[in-house]
């Protein structure tokens, strides 16, 4: 399947950016030291591989360039520090340094080498954000991770601070690819490099207020990275139970996936009639599940119910970029309720709610399309005038509270 | 119980609008002797007082109604039988109108006008509370401590998911935000609280912004006066002061009392506000936390003009004032650290450190502003002493979920109060005694979302379940003495090892308290000031109780002695034979005695009869076999042992009177299976293993289905008895691939310390790693003769498993047999003949001159096979150049060696790895 790939266009900034505009594009460094992880991590979180595969990884030669994401992978034994390395060039446009430590290895090399790679990219351009990711920490008791993490925070920010630098500002994720953790590790770096995101966090607030939604997620489909969510503490195990939500329905439609169906524009209402159909029948599938378990808990005995046209959540992406949307929704045995649904090629809105609020269904359809009107207008005025970007977004965000996005009167 | 109120409370038909209809009157309704007796309908004054039915629908308050009416004891004892009968009291689901008893009639609930489904839960219903106390409303037995109307125990339902409450500085008034389901408006409610129930005195739905501006996150009652307020004596101009933050809105500050109205907004913050807190000593500071990086500081006092901004550089969860110092604020961020600012020096923050993993959900001060509490996703409640400079936690607490709110006991220096993330129940905690929580509470039916203590003995605390509830804590039931002290567990050995607990008596928690132990250097500090720190410890006795269940003994015997190997099967049986004589094992021995018999292919009947004579000492020829089980007086085997030695018998008479050669021309699968079947009943799944494997190569053995269970469980006792070589050989000698490749799949290697027996944890070299004990400070995989840890090529001695530096190894043992920790095991007894022959050719040279070294010795090429371990020239060694003779002899003696070693490797006691 393709859609391991995003073809030429990014998820966030939209497909059709002007070259110049790629060029200014925030850039993603991934640094570490050799064998630390580096790209395992890559290959993981952009380029679907499974965690065993990257065992057979060869080790990085040249640094991979990763255009579509924009993430550089560096290979670990380079040394940048070399004079015949434009450090100017480098660090200049970059976005977010990552720097990898294997925790499971010796870390003191490592955090020198951190320190210094800190200290040279920070003479360079100091708008970078620093971010460390204490990687293989699923070979680690709980104890032990508290422990790295403390030590190899205290150490690094005493240097820093002994080297006059205490405003640099690191952040430390524990990190494994074996687990969820690297990806959310992940969204919250690419968030920090969305200059949209407080208009996108107020929108999803809005959109969890008025709908009764208790956490709403808004995903890059292939990534599984989570660009933007409401501002209510993230749990991991709600931020895992939607990110393999895109993995069941990734799955089911490349089964049931009407691959045409973007072909045939469908308006609005014809979906409501779609999804009246779909959720009848997803009601039988409920009962038959309450019977037979006693309505037991559990979320891994979900019910899987429809994904009408999740087939536009594949590798086709956009054939009329109408009003083709996939939409799914699964109702678990403990009462909760997941609802996905397309926003724009690359992105997916997936809210949690309680089953009695969902009863409401009319009511959170329509503030979802409010919503998807709403991020377009975003993006729109990124592209109309980037530079009064954020002003304007707030407007429209007024805008959007006083029309559309409050509840039925 | 629960869950029927639950069902209940959701009737439709439950007029939302009817927790309107609360009394009136909160004062005159007390104390007023709730009426017993009274048939339903009969409300006292109003109907949203508290109500109950009695459990079977039509027996309507038949126990209860027995009572004596109208006096407050038999109140209570009317409430004692109740609850000591158990099934007598309960709320029933059936919808027979139960009577209504509110003691003062304060409204909690919808009532719902005596229809189908009168109940609504309890407010201060007694059962309930008791219930509340072991998280079970259903244990009869338990001990009512409280009379039937309890103080400060009720719920008032305010029609909407309640996020946050606070109290105003009398605890008079309640400020309550929430969201109505229905509608998704917010609203801010100011209710009277009293110690009997709760009225709503203000909403402010109507008076707020139509959208969600005034939001529903947090509330914060300002520390000004907020009394008399709402009896309408309040002073114009003194209005009190509330703050409210949304999802998404700025920060509201309301004016409530004259005027209910917004008095002021905050938007500076860029992204939503997680927290507010007002300064308990300076009443117009306002700290807010925000998403955007950025801690605020507000003067209400100063108009519009923009707060103070301290930039945390991390989203900021929560923030708090030190309740003793002015200027001495933590807060908690969303990377779980927390950092200590001073308000005088806005610009760097102070102490950082990492706190939590994942974000810091919650933050409390513990009164004395020495301690501080935290709670992160991580699941952990965290005690910090901010004076200390380690940034060490004093306390942990392991919790079921986040937590959401946390707050310090007023009064209990110990005690914390917690409410968790989707989690009904309110859980107090000692932290002490930081497994079990002291007190669970569990007074509402969805998630709690915001506790707060009104005084030491009473916990106010909002839920979704749209009320607010008081519940009085003091009296409630410790929820460890519920716990069954009482545990058995049995090992292999049959040793049966348990615990008792004494019976806790009512203030056993003080008493069973003891000084931490702990290492002396960690200078703990006690939360109450006291100079030594305290944790408890149950009151249990244990012992360990020898049972005689299992002969572990002869289970271990055989296991060793037992031959496995196919081959000759007549042998093997006969030695099996033996060894299950020597372990007692009679019956086991005659069942080998007759396999044997079964696979002769040329039965000699002198040998025949002279083993069963063996084994049998009063047997006669022909029913040795037989007669043989009485030793075992078990039916079974009997009837066993008659089916299994049938076919055997014309064997032996034909033995006796031909004197032929016996042909194995019958089959005995039947037999062999009985026996099988028969050991397996028995559990003996050592003989069924052995007999199979002895059999393997038999091509006429039955099937069994059994077989790999059989292996299963014969490998897993032998682990249990750390027989790991035997279980091994075991699973080697299967021919059920699935028992054959046990050992390759998954395969774990678990190191541990050889002293003290402590894990050694993969983690970080960065204290000892892999190199020491962390425990006993031992070096691991030490080499015994430089005590220095070995990296690399480890060698060791199975027998004493003493380890070496190959090289080391090599010196020393080309010099002595005996190991280097001088424990006497002859580790290399080669040497003992390698010495031997050295010293006759020693005498023998001194004889004769000395013959030149030879230079084409190989040492060079023997370096090359380093597992081959091998004495190595020694010429180096100072004792040997202190020995009378030249160097030359002892390099000759190797040389004269090395035939023999290199034929002896492959029975060298050492293994290399």
């Amino acid at each position: 399947m393709s859609y391991s790939d995003y073809g030429d266009n990014d998820p966030i900034y939209g497909d059709d950016l002007a070259d110049e505009d790629r060029e200014s594009r925030p850039r993603l460094m991934l640094m570490g030291l050799r064998r630390s992880g580096k790209s395992s991590i890559q290959r993981v979180v952009f380029h679907k591989m499974t965690p065993t595969e990257t065992l057979f990884l060869e080790s990085t030669s040249k640094i991979n360039k990763d255009n579509i994401q924009y993430v550089w992978d560096f290979p670990g034994q380079m040394d940048f520090f070399d004079p015949t390395f434009d450090t100017t060039a480098i660090f200049g446009e970059v976005g977010a340094l990552v720097f990898v430590i294997d925790s499971q290895d010796d870390y003191m090399e490592a955090l020198a080498r951190l320190h210094s790679t800190v200290v040279a990219a920070y003479r360079v351009n100091p708008n970078i954000t620093f971010e460390v990711f204490i990687h293989k920490v699923d070979g680690l008791s709980e104890d032990y991770k508290i422990d790295t993490q403390r030590d190899i925070q205290q150490t690094t920010t005493d240097e820093l601070a002994d080297a006059g630098l205490e405003n640099v500002q690191l952040a430390f994720y524990l990190t494994s690819i074996y687990d969820h953790s690297i990806f959310e590790a992940f969204s919250k770096v690419i968030q920090k490099l969305i200059p949209q995101l407080p208009t996108l966090e107020n929108l999803l607030n809005i959109l969890c207020a008025n709908s009764g939604i208790e956490k709403a997620f808004l995903f890059d489909v292939i990534s599984k990275i989570y660009i933007a969510t409401d501002s209510s503490p993230v749990d991991s195990q709600s931020y895992e139970i939607c990110s393999d939500m895109i993995d069941v329905i990734i799955d089911i439609s490349s089964i049931y996936g009407r691959a045409a169906i973007g072909a045939k524009s469908q308006g609005y209402l014809d979906d409501q009639q779609d999804q009246s159909d779909d959720w009848t029948h997803q009601q039988d599938g409920h009962d038959d599940y309450e019977d037979s378990n006693g309505g037991g808990h559990g979320h891994s005995q979900a019910v899987v119910s429809n994904s009408s046209r999740a087939g536009s959540l594949n590798n086709q992406p956009a054939q009329s970029g109408g009003n083709h949307e996939a939409f799914s929704v699964i109702k678990m045995g403990n009462g909760t309720v997941l609802y996905l649904r397309e926003v724009n090629k690359y992105l997916a809105l997936i809210c949690l709610l309680r089953a009695e609020t969902f009863e409401k269904q009319g009511l959170i359809d329509y503030n979802v399309h409010c919503f998807k009107e709403a991020m377009d207008q975003v993006f729109e005025l990124k592209r109309a005038e980037r530079t009064r970007r954020e002003m304007e977004a707030n407007q429209l965000l007024e805008q959007q509270q006083h029309n559309g996005l409050y509840g039925h009167g | 119980m629960n869950r029927d109120m639950l069902k209940l409370r959701k009737d439709p038909t439950i007029p939302p609008s009817a927790a309107a209809t609360v009394n009136t009157s909160t004062t005159n309704a007390f104390p007023v002797s709730p009426r017993l007796g009274g048939t339903g309908g009969d409300g006292r004054g109003n109907r949203s007082g508290r109500q109950r039915t009695s459990p079977k629908g039509s027996g309507a308050g038949s126990n209860v109604a027995s009572v004596p009416a109208s006096s407050n004891a038999s109140v209570s004892s009317a409430q004692h039988t109740a609850t000591n009968g158990g099934p007598t009291v309960g709320y029933n689901t059936l919808g027979s109108p139960g009577y209504i008893s509110g003691p003062n009639g304060l409204g909690i609930g919808a009532a719902s006008g005596g229809g189908s489904s009168p109940l609504v839960a309890g407010n201060g219903s007694h059962s309930q509370q008791d219930g509340s106390g072991a998280n079970d409303g259903q244990s009869p037995l338990q001990p009512s401590i409280s009379p039937i109307s309890t103080p400060n125990t009720y719920k008032f339902d305010t029609n909407g998911a309640l996020w946050a409450l606070s109290a105003s500085p009398d605890y008079s008034s309640v400020a309550v935000v929430g969201r109505d389901g229905n509608e998704y408006i917010d609203f801010l409610k100011i209710l009277n609280v009293t110690e009997w129930g709760a009225e709503e005195a203000i909403n402010l739905k109507a008076v707020g912004v139509r959208n969600n501006f005034a939001g529903s996150m947090d509330v914060k009652w300002g520390p000004t006066t907020g009394r008399d307020i709402m009896n309408g004596r309040h002073n114009e101009g003194r209005d009190a002061k509330i703050a409210t933050i949304g999802t998404n809105g700025p920060i509201v500050i309301w004016d409530i009392g004259t005027h209910n109205k917004i008095g002021r907004t905050i938007k500076e913050h860029t992204r939503s506000v997680n927290r507010i807190c007002f300064s308990p000593q300076e009443p117009n500071l306002l700290l807010s936390a925000s998403s955007d990086s950025t801690i605020r500081l507000w003067d209400l006092r100063a108009g519009n003009k923009p707060g103070t901004v301290m930039d945390a550089k991390e989203v900021v969860r929560e923030v708090q004032f030190n309740p003793t110092s002015m200027n001495d604020i933590v807060a908690g961020y969303e990377s779980g650290n927390i950092q200590r600012w001073d308000l005088r020096n806005p610009l760097t923050g102070e102490k950082k450190f990492m706190a939590h993993i994942g974000f810091v959900t919650s933050l409390d001060y513990h009164p004395s502003g020495r301690f501080l509490a935290s709670g992160g996703r991580d699941k952990t409640i965290k005690v910090w002493d901010m004076e200390d400079e380690k940034r060490r936690e004093i306390h942990t607490i392991p919790t079921i979920q986040y937590t959401s709110k946390i707050q310090w006991r007023p009064n209990r220096p110990y005690q914390l109060a917690a409410s968790f993330k989707d989690e009904s129940t309110v859980q107090v905690f000692d932290v002490r005694r930081p497994y079990v929580p002291l007190h669970i509470l569990s007074q509402h039916d969805k998630d709690v979302t915001s506790i707060l203590w009104k005084d030491s003995d009473v916990l106010w605390t909002v839920s979704k379940d749209k009320t607010f509830a008081s519940t009085l804590v003091k009296g409630k039931t410790i929820s460890a003495d519920l716990l069954p002290g009482g545990k058995a567990a049995m090992n292999c050995y049959g040793q049966l090892a348990f615990t008792v607990s004494t019976k806790a008596g009512p203030d056993s928690f003080e008493r069973d308290l003891v000084p931490k132990p702990g290492r002396p250097i960690a200078k703990a500090v006690a939360l109450d000031g006291s100079s030594e720190p305290m944790v408890y410890r149950t009151r249990q006795t244990g012992g360990v109780f020898d049972c005689e269940l299992f002969n572990h003994e002869a289970f271990i015997y055989c296991a060793q002695n037992y031959s496995m190997e196919g081959g000759n099967i007549r042998e093997v049986c006969e030695h099996n034979s033996n060894v299950a004589w020597q372990a007692n094992k009679y019956r086991d021995s005659q069942a080998w005695t007759a396999l044997k018999l079964f696979f002769s292919e040329m039965a000699d009947p002198a040998i025949v009869l002279s083993q069963v004579d063996a084994v049998a000492s009063e047997a006669t020829t022909t029913t040795a076999t037989k007669e043989e089980e009485q030793q075992d007086d078990d039916d079974d085997i009997d009837t066993l042992e008659t089916r299994a030695t049938k076919p055997v018998v014309p064997s032996l008479f034909a033995i006796k009177v031909s004197d032929a050669p016996v042909k194995r021309n019958w089959s005995h699968d039947d037999t062999i299976r009985n026996m099988l079947e028969f050991y397996a009943e028995q559990g003996e799944v050592q003989m069924c293993v052995t007999i199979l494997l002895v059999l393997a190569d038999e091509e006429d053995l039955p099937e069994f289905k059994l077989s790999e269970q059989w292996f299963g469980s014969y490998i897993d006792l032998l682990s249990r008895f750390k027989l790991w070589s035997i279980a091994t050989a075991v699973s080697q000698a299967c021919k059920d691939v699935r028992i054959h490749t046990m050992n390759q799949d998954s395969t774990t290697i678990h190191t541990s310390c050889s002293s003290c027996m402590k894990p050694i944890l993969t983690r970080a070299p960065s204290s000892s790693g892999f190199w020491a004990c962390d425990r006993c400070r031992k070096v691991l995989s030490s080499c015994s003769v430089c005590h220095k840890t070995v990296r690399g090529i480890f060698t060791w001695c199975t027998q004493c498993s003493h380890g070496f530096h190959l090289q080391h190894a090599q010196e020393w043992f080309s010099q002595s047999a005996e190991c280097p920790t001088g424990c006497g095991h002859q580790c290399f007894p080669e040497m003992l003949k390698i010495q031997r022959e050295q010293e006759e050719q020693m005498s023998l040279r001194q004889e004769t001159p000395d013959n030149e070294h030879d230079p084409s010795h190989p040492h060079a090429s023997l370096q090359h096979h380093s597992h081959h371990l091998r004495p190595r020239s020694v010429h180096s060694h100072p004792q040997q150049e202190l020995a009378s003779n030249p160097g030359h002899s002892t390099l000759r003696a190797a040389d004269s060696s090395d035939a023999k070693a290199s034929s002896s490797l492959s029975y060298l006691p050492y293994n290399v790895v």
